[in-house]
C-alpha cells in the first residue's frame, strides 16, 4: 500500500511539473506534428503511397518523437528531490513506477493528438477495430515509458544525455516497434493480433522487471 | 597475466592460419560456390558476439552484486569485442548475401534487424561509458544497461526459429549438423580460432583497463609505516 502510495505521489508530483513547464504541450507535441507534416514531402505526395505507409509513419513518431516526452525536464529529479526521496527511505521502485505512470499517461496524450493528425493527412485504411488498435497503442506507450525513463536515469547529470538517451531508447524499443507495426498490419487484414500483443505484453513485463530491480542501483548513482 | 595475452595471441595467430588453410581448401558448395566460405568467418563471428555480450552481462551482474572493479572492467572489454564481432558478422553477412539472395540487406530478415538493432544497443552502451566521468557511477550505470541489453541476445539468436524469413535456420543444432564433414571441421578450427581471438582480446583489453585505472589514481600516497628522513643527521 505504501510503495503506490508513494508512487502515485511521484505521479502526481510529475505530471504537476509537467502542468507548469508544459514542455509535452509546447514542444513535443508541435515537434511530432512538424514531422508528419514533413514525412510526405521526403516520401512522396502520391495519395496511395502515403496511405500505405500512414500507419508505419505513425508508430515512427510515436516511437522516435514520443521518446522525447519521457526525457522531459519535469521528468527528471532535482538532486534536492533526490536526497528528500533518499531522506524519508522511498522505495526507489515505486520512484520508477511512479515517473513511468506519469509518462505513459503523457504518451497517450502525444499518441491522441497525433493519430487524428495521421489518419487526416495520410488516410491509411481503417482497422477491423480501433478499440484493438487503442489498446496496442497503450501496450506500446508503457512499454516506451518504461524504457525511456530507464534511458533517462542511465544518463542523468551526464553532458551527452541529450543525444545518449534516444540512442538507447530507440535500440531498445524495437520490439516494441515490431509488435505494433506487425499488430496494425494484422487489424488492417482482419487478422487475428495475439502473437504481436503477446509480444507486446512480454516486453512491457521484462521492462517492468528489469526497472525494478536496477531501480535502486540507479538511484545510488544518480 | 603478460605471458597469457602473449600465450592466447600466439595460439590464436596460429588457429586462424589453420583456419584460414581448412576454409580455403573445402570443396566450393554445389549451391552458393565459393561464397560458402564467407560461412566460416561469419557464423563465429555472430557466435562470438554472442559469447561477448553474455560475458559482459556476467561482468555486470558481477559488479552490481560484489562490486569488484574487475568485473566492470571484463564486462566493458567483453562489449568492446563484441560490437567489433556484432559489426564483423553484419559486414559479412551483406558481402555473402549479395551474389547469394541479390541483395545484400533484406528488410523482411528478422536476424539481419534485430542483429542490427543489438549492434546499435551496444554502441549505447559503450557510448555511455564514454559519458560518465565517475568510475564508480559509470560501471553501475553501464551494469545496468549491460543486464538490460542482452534480453535482445536470445530475441536475435531464436529470431530464425521464430519468423521464417529469409535467413537460414540453424545449421548446427543438439541433434547434429546439415555439413559436410570436411566443412564441418574447417568450421569447428575457424570457431576456435576466432575464440582464441576473442580471449586475446579480452585479457588485453582488461588489462589495459587496469592500468588506465591505475593512471587515473595517479601514485600511490606514502604511509604512515615509512619512516621520514632524518633531517637532523643529514644536515650533519
Amino acid at each position: 500500500m505504501r510503495f503506490w502510495r508513494q508512487a502515485l505521489a511521484i505521479t502526481r508530483r510529475d505530471l504537476l511539473a509537467e502542468g507548469r513547464a508544459g514542455d509535452v504541450l509546447w514542444i513535443v507535441l508541435p515537434y511530432g506534428a512538424l514531422a508528419v507534416f514533413l514525412s510526405p514531402i521526403a516520401l512522396s505526395t502520391s495519395r496511395s503511397v502515403l496511405s500505405e505507409v500512414g500507419f508505419g509513419i505513425y508508430w515512427l513518431i510515436v516511437l522516435l518523437f514520443g521518446m522525447f516526452v519521457t526525457f522531459r525536464r519535469s521528468s527528471q529529479a532535482t538532486p534536492a528531490e533526490s536526497d528528500m526521496l533518499a531522506l524519508v527511505l522511498a522505495d526507489p521502485a515505486s520512484s520508477f513506477v511512479g515517473r513511468t505512470i506519469s509518462s505513459t499517461g503523457l504518451l497517450v496524450g502525444f499518441q491522441l493528438v497525433m493519430a487524428p493528425l495521421v489518419v487526416g493527412l495520410f488516410t491509411p485504411p481503417a482497422p477491423a477495430s480501433w478499440a484493438a488498435l487503442a489498446g496496442v497503442a497503450v501496450l506500446a506507450a508503457l512499454g516506451l515509458g518504461m524504457i525511456g525513463t530507464i534511458a533517462g536515469s542511465l544518463v542523468a547529470g551526464t553532458g551527452a544525455g541529450t543525444a545518449l538517451a534516444p540512442l538507447l531508447t530507440g535500440a531498445l524499443s524495437f520490439p516494441l516497434l515490431v509488435g505494433a507495426a506487425i499488430a496494425t498490419d494484422r487489424l488492417v487484414a482482419g487478422d487475428s493480433i495475439l502473437a504481436p500483443v503477446t509480444l507486446l505484453a512480454l516486453v512491457d513485463v521484462a521492462v517492468l522487471t528489469a526497472g525494478v530491480l536496477t531501480s535502486r542501483p540507479l538511484e545510488e548513482s544518480a | 597475466m603478460k605471458l597469457l595475452q602473449r600465450t592466447l595471441s600466439l595460439l590464436a595467430l596460429v588457429a586462424l592460419g589453420a583456419g584460414f588453410y581448412l576454409a580455403m581448401s573445402t570443396q566450393p558448395d554445389a549451391v552458393q560456390g565459393e561464397f560458402a566460405r564467407v560461412f566460416h568467418v561469419h557464423v563465429p563471428s555472430a557466435w562470438l558476439a554472442f559469447l561477448a555480450f553474455g560475458v559482459t552481462l556476467a561482468g555486470s551482474i558481477g559488479w552490481l552484486v560484489w562490486r569488484k572493479p574487475g568485473a566492470d572492467h571484463t564486462a566493458a572489454a567483453s562489449a568492446e569485442i563484441g560490437v567489433f564481432f556484432t559489426g564483423l558478422a553484419l559486414v559479412t553477412g551483406m558481402i555473402w548475401g549479395y551474389p547469394v539472395w541479390g541483395v545484400a540487406w533484406d528488410w523482411g530478415d528478422a536476424r539481419l534487424v534485430s542483429t542490427a538493432v543489438m549492434f546499435f544497443v551496444y554502441i549505447g552502451y559503450l557510448a555511455l561509458r564514454r559519458a560518465v566521468a565517475d568510475p564508480e557511477v559509470r560501471a553501475t550505470r553501464s551494469a545496468v544497461l549491460g543486464s538490460l541489453a542482452f534480453l535482445l541476445v536470445p530475441a536475435v539468436y531464436f529470431s530464425v526459429e521464430i519468423f521464417r524469413t529469409l535467413h537460414q535456420g540453424m545449421t548446427i543444432t543438439p541433434q547434429g549438423s546439415s555439413m559436410s564433414s570436411e566443412m564441418l571441421l574447417a568450421f569447428l578450427i575457424n570457431l576456435l580460432a576466432f575464440t582464441l581471438v576473442y580471449l586475446a582480446f579480452l585479457v588485453s583489453r582488461t588489462r589495459l583497463a587496469y592500468a588506465q585505472a591505475a593512471a587515473r589514481r595517479g601514485p600511490a600516497p606514502a604511509t604512515s609505516d615509512v619512516e621520514p628522513p632524518d633531517l637532523g643527521a643529514i644536515r650533519g
